[in-house]
């Protein structure tokens, strides 16, 4: 053990922590090697951007006169779950308008959903907000339209049950038609490939057996400070990995949970996947204290040993029947060209690396002014080999 | 009046680069056929911008034909713009587009406005909505 959590905290609230990014800690080993880099730094930053599917707001109205046991209720159009109690929302990123065409003329736009009323939220905007219910006693109001905003809200909480998936599939369209996927728009004939993760600075692949992140550990959501409050819904610990323990596919997940009022809205947006749907794009940080030599190793992980699994979105996906074609390493996806089944096919990235490596520098600049104390996990997360592989599930 | 006429870009996948369509076109549908622009990408997608121009009705079942040959067809846009403040420079927009246009340099994205022939393809291709096609 090199240093532990309160000596860190320590440093941190003197503000003299040594912090560096996932990227820069790549660097700095090479150049200066680990023994001087485990003795100088003290926290690695880690950090994603992109879709995050599995996401959502707790939002608590508070009661207007006459009181309201809200049954149904709209947030710009877009439907809030409301069957928790009397004034408590939940508002998914993925709903769509009530009245959208979806996909009736294909491929459809799904230009507003949930994620999109987060964001206004967070921005500041007013939201519509229309609501019915049946009229109780204690609770006599049966019809409301009301214009809300985020300061205005008793409470809002971004609650999400699957975020920062630990490494993704890369996706591919073998059939001779141009599909629409929630991976985006793939063309026909292997026309193109793409990907969703940030690599070496993807919190989970820095910490690639949950030994260091887990429930309780405190994280950079969007700008505000949050939790992770359990693994993430699909967690699958027990992937296929490399003999560095990096996961060759999906498996570890997240859920995090953080208040709403304290987000930055350049952090959290909504988004539409043409011919899909609409989701929500989120930014993740997660910082790793440099515990020992084994937290080293894992967080010196560079993107040419972080390997996807490349599948067919066409007809392998859809039918439940996912095979990789092949497996890349992140370096190969961000030189902008794969190589599969005998082709050469360009990449897209669907997470911003650039998004990603801001974050890691906000939250290390966090760190080093002493705004950003450590949390150490109350509870680890499943681990490999803790948990039986519960099949393929990864969908988003 | 002069001929109606319609501008419209084709992509096609390697294995139609080498098919004679314009002629095919030309011969079912007794339309002018000019090609103003014409490329294949890196990675073997193929482009054609043409000019269809003949009769109205004629103009659009060509359109069809060519649709059923499960080649993408696209009206030409206007000029390509990037709103900076929606963009995260992502990247998913570059390996949509067919003539290589785009490019991420210091993982910012840039579009090659010479290059570009106004497709659309990265329009909606676009998760944040950033790319509009005007000014
Ligand atoms: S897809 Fe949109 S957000 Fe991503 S780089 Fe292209 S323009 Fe920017
Ligand atoms: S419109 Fe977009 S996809 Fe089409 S050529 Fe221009 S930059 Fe490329």
């Amino acid at each position: 053990m090199r240093r532990t959590f309160e000596e860190v905290n320590k440093k941190i609230s003197e503000k003299k922590a040594v912090v560096v990014t996932a990227e820069e800690v790549i660097e700095r080993v090479k150049k200066d090697g680990k023994e001087k880099v485990l003795e100088e730094v003290d926290v690695v930053t880690t950090a994603t951007f992109g879709s995050m599917c599995s996401s959502g707001a707790f939002i608590n109205t508070g009661h207007f006169a006459p009181k309201m046991r809200i049954q149904k209720a709209w947030l710009n159009g877009v439907q809030a779950y409301a069957g928790i109690a009397a004034v408590d929302l939940f508002i998914g990123a993925t709903e769509l308008r009530e009245n959208d065409p979806l996909n009736s003329s294909y491929p459809g736009n799904f230009s507003y959903g949930g994620g999109h009323v987060i964001e206004d939220l967070v921005a500041g905007k007013e939201v519509e907000m229309n609501a019915v219910s049946y009229g109780t006693d204690c609770y006599p109001c049966k019809e409301l339209s009301k214009k809300i905003s985020l300061k205005n809200l008793r409470n809002a909480v971004l609650c999400n049950p699957r975020n920062a998936y630990q490494n993704y599939n890369v996706a591919v369209n073998k059939s001779k038609k141009t599909i629409y996927t929630y991976m985006g728009k793939l063309l026909p004939n292997l026309g193109n490939a793409n990907y969703s993760s940030a690599g070496q600075l993807s919190p989970l692949l820095n910490d690639p057996l949950y030994e260091v992140i887990g429930i309780g550990t405190r994280v950079w959501l969007a700008g505000a400070q949050g939790h992770v409050f359990w693994q993430g819904t699909q967690h699958a610990p027990d992937a296929e990995r490399t003999p560095n323990s990096v996961p060759k596919e999906g498996a570890g997940t997240l859920a995090l949970v953080g208040n709403l009022k304290e987000m930055n809205s350049r952090y959290i947006r909504g988004t539409s996947f043409t011919g899909y749907g609409a989701s929500m794009a989120l930014g993740i940080g997660v910082p790793i204290p440099l515990l020992n030599e084994r937290v080293l190793d894992f967080v010196s992980v560079s993107n040419s040993e972080i390997f996807a699994p490349v599948i067919d979105y066409s007809s392998d996906y859809p039918s439940a029947n996912e095979k990789s074609l092949a497996s890349v390493s992140y370096a190969e996806l961000r030189s902008g060209e794969i190589e599969v089944c005998g082709k050469k096919i360009s990449t897209g990235s669907l997470s911003s690396y650039s998004m990603a490596r801001e974050i890691a520098s906000l939250l290390k600049q966090d760190i080093e002014e002493g705004k950003f104390l450590l949390a150490e996990a109350v509870q680890k997360l499943p681990s490999a080999s803790n948990q039986k592989k519960p099949g393929s599930e990864k969908d988003a | 009046m002069p001929n109606p006429s319609k501008k419209i870009i084709l992509y096609f996948p390697s294995e139609f680069v080498e098919r004679p369509l314009t002629n095919e076109i030309i011969q079912k549908f007794g339309l002018i056929v000019n090609i103003f622009s014409a490329s294949i990408s890196s990675d073997e997608r193929g482009f054609l911008g043409i000019e269809l121009s003949g009769n109205a009705d004629k103009i659009s079942e060509a359109v069809d034909f060519i649709k059923s040959q499960g080649i993408e067809v696209k009206p030409l846009g206007s000029r390509i713009s990037r709103d900076e403040k929606k963009c995260v420079n992502c990247g998913v927009c570059i390996s949509i587009c067919p003539v290589n246009a785009i490019y991420q340099k210091d993982f910012e994205i840039f579009f090659d406005s010479e290059k570009c022939i106004a497709c659309g393809s990265c329009i909606e291709s676009c998760p944040f909505k950033a790319i509009f096609s005007g000014e």
